[in-house]
């Protein structure tokens, strides 16, 4: 198999996990899509020398969040503040299942980085360390952006809890 | 009400994201990272350095479908167009991979057998040329998709680069090299292998079909090898579920995303409802080619478009979710939610008739 091939059996195998974090890390399917395809388009360029990476998979995660985390650089910080239109919402209404969904709208209003420390941590389960080197800064940077997150959900969730009937 | 702990809060992360993987369909996903295409030639993506390549999927495993077949077809073990009652439109001659590929067999033995040679040539075996075995092909195609036969020779008194040039001059009948320019080559910084493509004109590229010859030379202790590759790709036949027919509507949803210093990205919406346009989009969608992705090295993709198109029929839903760009398209299609391989190919086709030019 030559790199290229093992580099298209690469994306094709890693391609749904991938589209999953893109949907975590976006909070909307179709802006996932766009996510992905952005970020493999970017990789293809260096499609060789990524099959013969040790740990390619990480690469390709690396540059998903790279690639979502840059995109507020360039486009500026955008807030979602409305439930995410034409998307499932369970209709559980179980306390439980009422703070997951507060939760999961509440994730589009923090700061990308924020939010892909979240992903990273609670989503993919990756320590510190690797959380790091996914969005390219220092552990401790990593520990406060996941801190300020956790506190702005948990004032938020609060205040969800008080207004409602 | 009792303040969340972090621990409280990780949870809530947790039960939230999984609540919503849902909403990343992994088959779009494999769509995405797929380019459909062409058999494509590595001495050439060599010359074209500068060029991006572009990906593929290498194959997706699909659930065997269920549903309405016995609703379309009167007699599904007999083959044949089809016209049920007043369904319309009719169906298509159904296809069987069985055939297909029977008939790629019979088309790669046919051409391998009137390859030329070269004045002179002595015919042997790929023992009698191991310079040029099949680690040294650049032709890629799809894997269980393609028949492929060889012929080899030796040839004395004469270069490797005159032999392939004079292979260029001589394509196969109903085949073309593109003349003198059209010798390429590989190395490996020890022996050169000159390589010359025949393609097939006319033959519909984008779904990868068809037959091509890779001929190459290379120079040996004692005179020059010569191999002659044919490789004919066989499409996989569409079931009868992959079909539509007695469409009452049909819903489209197309995103156009244009990459540049600055990416772009507008959307469309909208519900075909007229019987005139309904039919014609069910004959497009119908005439769709099955398709098998293989890796496709391709300059850079400056559009690209992601469709949605839901054909609500009598015996229930077809999705055909796919995506097209300079590279190719092809879409993934469903049946009341079921996947049904194989993908197809050619969507264009599908998107000029739904007007989806954003």
């Amino acid at each position: 198999m030559s790199e290229t091939q093992g580099y298209a059996a690469l994306v094709a195998a890693r391609a749904p996990a991938l589209l999953r974090l893109a949907v975590m890390l976006t909070g909307d399917r179709t802006e996932a899509e766009d996510l992905l395809q952005a970020t493999l388009l970017r990789t293809l360029r260096h499609a060789d020398r990524i099959a013969a990476m040790a740990a390619p998979a990480a690469y390709l995660r690396r540059a998903l969040v790279h690639e979502h985390v840059s995109g507020v650089r360039r486009l500026g910080r955008r807030v979602r503040t409305t439930p995410l239109e034409g998307q499932d919402v369970a209709d559980d209404q179980t306390p439980t299942a009422d703070q997951r969904d507060a939760t999961w709208r509440l994730l589009s209003t923090l700061p990308r980085q924020q939010r892909a420390v979240l992903v990273l941590r609670f989503y993919e389960d990756l320590p510190d360390r690797d959380i790091a080197a996914a969005l390219g800064c220092s552990e401790p940077t990593v520990r406060s952006n996941a801190s300020r997150a956790l506190a702005t959900l948990r004032t938020r969730l609060t205040q969800t809890e008080e207004v409602r009937p | 009400m009792t303040q969340l702990t972090d621990e409280d809060l990780g949870d809530l992360l947790t039960e939230a994201f999984a609540a919503h993987e849902h909403l990343a369909d992994p088959d779009l996903a494999v769509a995405i990272a797929s380019a459909p295409g062409r058999p494509r030639h590595r001495g050439r993506v060599l010359l074209a350095a500068a060029a991006a390549v572009a990906l593929v999927a290498v194959g997706t495993s699909y659930v065997v479908t269920r549903g309405s077949e016995q609703a379309l077809l009167s007699d599904p073990d007999r083959p044949g167009p089809t016209t049920v009652g007043d369904h319309q439109p009719p169906l298509p001659p159904l296809e069987t991979d069985a055939e297909n590929r029977a008939a790629a067999v019979r088309e790669a033995d046919r051409v391998a057998a009137v390859l030329a040679a070269y004045p002179g040539a002595h015919e042997t075996d790929a023992a009698g040329v191991p310079e040029l075995d099949d680690t040294t092909l650049s032709s890629v195609h799809p894997q269980g998709h393609t028949v492929v036969r060889s012929r080899f020779w030796t040839v004395s008194g004469a270069t490797a680069s005159g032999v392939a040039h004079w292979y260029a001059a001589h394509p196969p009948a109903g085949f073309r090299s593109g003349g003198r320019n059209a010798v390429g080559g590989q190395g490996d910084g020890r022996t050169w292998i000159y390589e010359v493509d025949d393609t097939q004109p006319g033959v519909d590229q984008l779904t990868g079909s068809g037959t091509s010859v890779e001929l190459q030379t290379t120079k040996r202790s004692a005179g020059v090898g010569v191999r002659a590759t044919v490789s004919t790709v066989w499409l996989p036949a569409r079931p009868v579920a992959s079909f539509v027919q007695d469409v009452s509507s049909i819903d489209v949803r197309s995103t156009h995303v244009r990459y540049g210093r600055q990416v772009g990205r507008t959307h469309r919406s909208f519900t075909v409802s007229a019987a005139a346009d309904m039919l014609r989009a069910a004959v497009a969608f119908n005439d769709l080619p099955g398709m098998t992705p293989i890796p496709l090295p391709c300059p850079m993709m400056r559009d690209l478009y992601t469709d949605r198109i839901v054909f609500h029929t009598a015996t229930g839903d077809v999705s055909a979710v796919g995506t097209s760009s300079a590279c190719g398209s092809g879409m993934v299609v469903r049946r009341d939610g079921h996947l049904v391989s194989p993908q197809l190919g050619a969507a264009s086709t599908l998107r000029d008739v739904l007007g989806l030019h954003h």
